[in-house]
């Protein structure tokens, strides 16, 4: 798998459009479309294999984390910010668990991101959020 | 570790709901991340260098105790130094993130430790966010250079913290009762060690039976049962002085004893005409007062963190189960209902959960339930496993595990052992001889 | 209950109908009843054999039984216990000067403060009895022993259900 460098920068990644869009030629035509359920689905499951959760700590079901995630048109994570960063200074529970967030995100076992290129002005932002409440 | 590691459940599964808001032109992608994996967290320890980045003896010995702690706990998975791109390196420089993350290394421990002029030994560490590319924390300590063990368990305390945002529980140290000879001819003695198995040493000599030691929660002092002059009473041990003394003049065997959590009591059982009752004795005033009145046994008393209630051990209902009463002894309340007896209550640091001893069908188990008595679950079991005791930041119980005995009195080996809170982790700890009856201290002050 | 002396060593099988022994597996070993159930061997000092002192501790074992026994988590006394427990009191009452301890024990399958406490109901049991009969309390001490001190080796029912006693012996300590 290819490691990101410390700041990727977006690729011109026109080859790989091309590519991807080869693959799905049933959604080539129509760019507007929003993200298939398949396709969020495809995230979903990339980004929990890299979430690591802090098990058995104590009301670790109750914190959740809302990650902004900005991304390269090759599904690289260009940013990835913890929405609620005041909370981070003051609650050290929360700051583990959102750090713990953010590097599933950054993790360079789980990104880039499957994503249909075409369609990159839907998701070259997005939030993520992280909710325990199911794990527990 | 692999064998561990694959026992951490995957806690991947499959997806259940479709976060996605209807896209409208401006609605921002929202996905919903509801599973995860739980598994140790891969980290780098380096060995810590000397000031100017040359081998270090004590970084290297620090580094490797640190190592140890973080891997044992069961949350870190320390990878092998051979794996290791960029070498130790000074913490002077950034460190070669790239170089971190192709081997995985989600955290990056450096450090360095030299004797300083006037001979103490100095150790800085910078814990790194790999990913991130962020330091999160960096202290340095001053010490004695006989201290560097400590030294590096409190490292290991502060990056656990940092990392998992609960306090750490590896500057500590356990009492426990060392056990050597036949089952019918035991010779028993106090034994104190660090957490990790090191400094080990007997503080009593074998010649009286010994039983339950107890730590306090703010002094280096023990409380436990002895059978000194054959008359079993509870004692206090101080650990720096070795004096050992008598705690009160009760007419019969005063038992089960603990400490409240500031440390100015000692709850405990006293048998009187057969009938153990459950007393609390101010250390203090030396006054005792009598929290249970009941024909039935009540003993193995344990207080709430905040001092509010006590959980016991009662058959008072027919058979051994888990009371809860207020600490003027008032409002007791029956908290274990499922199948089985229950016994050796602990009631955790952090409040939110009691520790049991249960025994089933012949099997003896250690569990955790909620204070209201809801929640059971089990954590280990055996032929005969007994008497948790909590790390002190609740997340740990170590317990002593005991095989059979045969007609010829071979076997019977008793040993002590950790499980996460969580029932993953369960590790033995090495000590000398045959052991039991642990209790961890408090995080040293 | 029945008392044999067998051997040179004169180790002796208490056999209570209840708890019933068979096999020493001690010094030497008693051939003894129907079947292989519980291992009660006393081993009184050497060169005891001959004469016996009237009101030690290896008199009252040899002539009287020194010990009952307990059903699983139990401390009242059977019908046996009570038997033995009255030729106690004869003993106690034929050697006025005579003080005892009663000590409780508990077998391995219990925790050990609980069998802490069960050993000591057990042995205020037969106190209470003692006591009941008309030996004067003050001569009677007791101590609990819990799980500490088995007399039975072995995890397995037989020998549990030896260890489920109380001992009656001279002197001794306790409160």
């Amino acid at each position: 798998m290819k490691q990101p460098e410390e700041k990727p920068k977006p690729k011109p990644a026109f080859e790989q459009t091309i590519a991807e869009a080869l693959k799905r030629p049933e959604k080539r035509h129509n760019p507007q479309q929003p993200l298939s359920d398949s396709e969020i689905n495809a995230v979903r499951r990339q980004i929990q294999r890299c979430w690591n959760l802090p098990a058995g700590a104590k009301d670790a079901e109750n914190l959740v984390i809302e990650v902004a995630v900005k991304l390269n048109r090759d599904g690289t994570v260009r940013e990835a910010r913890v929405v609620d960063a005041q909370r981070m200074h003051t609650d050290p529970f929360f700051r583990t668990a959102a750090e713990a967030a953010r590097r599933a995100v950054l993790n360079p076992r789980c990104n880039p991101l499957k994503l249909p290129p075409e369609k990159y002005q839907l998701w070259q932002q997005m939030t993520l959020n992280f909710n325990p409440s199911e794990m527990f | 570790m692999a064998g561990n590691a694959s026992r951490w459940l995957c806690l991947l599964a499959a997806v259940l709901v479709a976060g996605l808001t209807a896209a409208t032109a401006r609605a921002e992608l929202r996905i919903d991340i509801t599973k995860g994996v739980s598994e140790p967290i891969p980290l780098a320890v380096t060995d810590m260098v000397g000031p100017n980045g040359e081998p270090s003896d004590y970084g290297a010995d620090i580094s490797r105790v640190i190592a140890a702690d973080l891997e044992r706990s069961g949350l870190f998975k320390p990878i092998d130094n051979k794996a290791f791109i960029q070498k130790a390196g000074d913490i002077k420089t950034l460190p070669r993130f790239g170089d971190w993350r192709v081997i995985n290394a989600q955290a990056l421990v450096q450090g360095r430790a030299h004797l300083v002029t006037d001979g103490r030994l100095r150790v800085e560490f910078r814990l790194w966010d790999v990913f991130a590319e962020q330091q999160m924390v960096g202290l340095a300590y001053y010490t004695i250079p006989d201290n560097w063990r400590r030294v590096a368990h409190i490292i290991a305390d502060a990056i656990y913290k940092r990392l998992t945002g609960e306090s750490g529980y590896f500057d500590t140290r356990i009492v426990y009762i060392s056990e050597s000879g036949p089952p019918n001819r035991r010779v028993k003695r106090l034994a104190i060690m660090d957490q990790d198995g090191a400094n080990h040493r007997f503080l009593t000599d074998g010649s009286a039976l010994v039983l339950t030691p107890r730590f306090s929660p703010t002094l280096q002092e023990i409380t436990y049962l002895s059978y000194y002059g054959n008359l079993p009473r509870v004692y206090i041990f101080n650990i720096d002085t070795g004096r050992q003394e008598i705690l009160g003049d009760f007419p019969g065997m005063t038992f089960s004893p603990r400490f409240s959590p500031d440390g100015k009591k000692v709850i405990m059982s006293m048998a009187k005409d057969g009938n153990s009752e459950i007393y609390v004795m101010d250390l203090q005033t030396r006054i005792a007062k009598q929290l249970t009145r009941h024909s039935g046994i009540d003993t193995s008393p344990s207080y709430s963190p905040d001092s509010q209630r006590v959980v016991f051990n009662s058959d008072r209902g027919g058979s051994q189960q888990l009371y809860v009463m207020d600490a003027d002894g008032r409002g007791v309340r029956r908290i274990s209902y499922n199948k089985g007896r229950y016994a050796t209550p602990v009631w955790s640091p952090r409040g939110d959960l009691i520790a049991f001893t249960k025994i089933l069908k012949g099997t003896f188990y250690i569990g955790v339930m909620r204070p209201d008595g809801s929640g059971e679950r089990l954590l280990a079991k055996d032929f005969l496993v007994e008497a948790p005791t909590w790390s002190p930041n609740g997340r740990v119980l170590m317990f002593f595990r005991q095989g059979r005995t045969t007609a010829d009195g071979k076997g019977g080996k008793s040993r002590l052992w950790t499980i996460d809170l969580t029932g993953h982790n369960e590790r033995e700890i090495i000590t000398p001889v045959d052991a039991s009856d642990p209790a961890w201290s408090p995080l040293i002050p | 209950m029945r008392i044999k002396i067998l051997g040179i060593l004169a180790a002796v099988a208490l056999v209570s109908a209840c708890e019933t022994a068979s096999e020493g597996s001690g010094k030497s070993s008693g051939s003894g009843v129907a079947n292989a159930k519980p291992v009660e061997v006393y081993s009184p000092p050497l060169g005891g054999s001959a004469g016996v002192r009237a009101g030690s501790q290896e008199d009252l074992v040899v002539n009287v039984g020194d010990r009952v026994f307990f059903g699983f988590d139990q401390f009242n006394l059977t019908n046996d216990a009570r038997q033995t427990l009255d030729k106690q009191v004869a003993w106690l009452k034929g050697n006025p000067s005579v003080t005892v301890t009663i000590e409780g024990h508990a077998d391995e399958r219990g925790t050990r403060e609980y069998n802490l406490a069960l050993g000591e109901r057990r042995a205020n049991a037969v106190k209470d009895y003692l006591a009941a009969m008309g030996v004067n309390p003050a001569r009677v001490k007791t101590i609990s022993y819990g799980k500490e001190k088995p007399v039975a080796l072995g995890s397995n029912e037989a020998a549990w259900r030896q260890n489920r006693r109380s001992v009656t012996t001279v002197g001794g300590a306790g409160s």
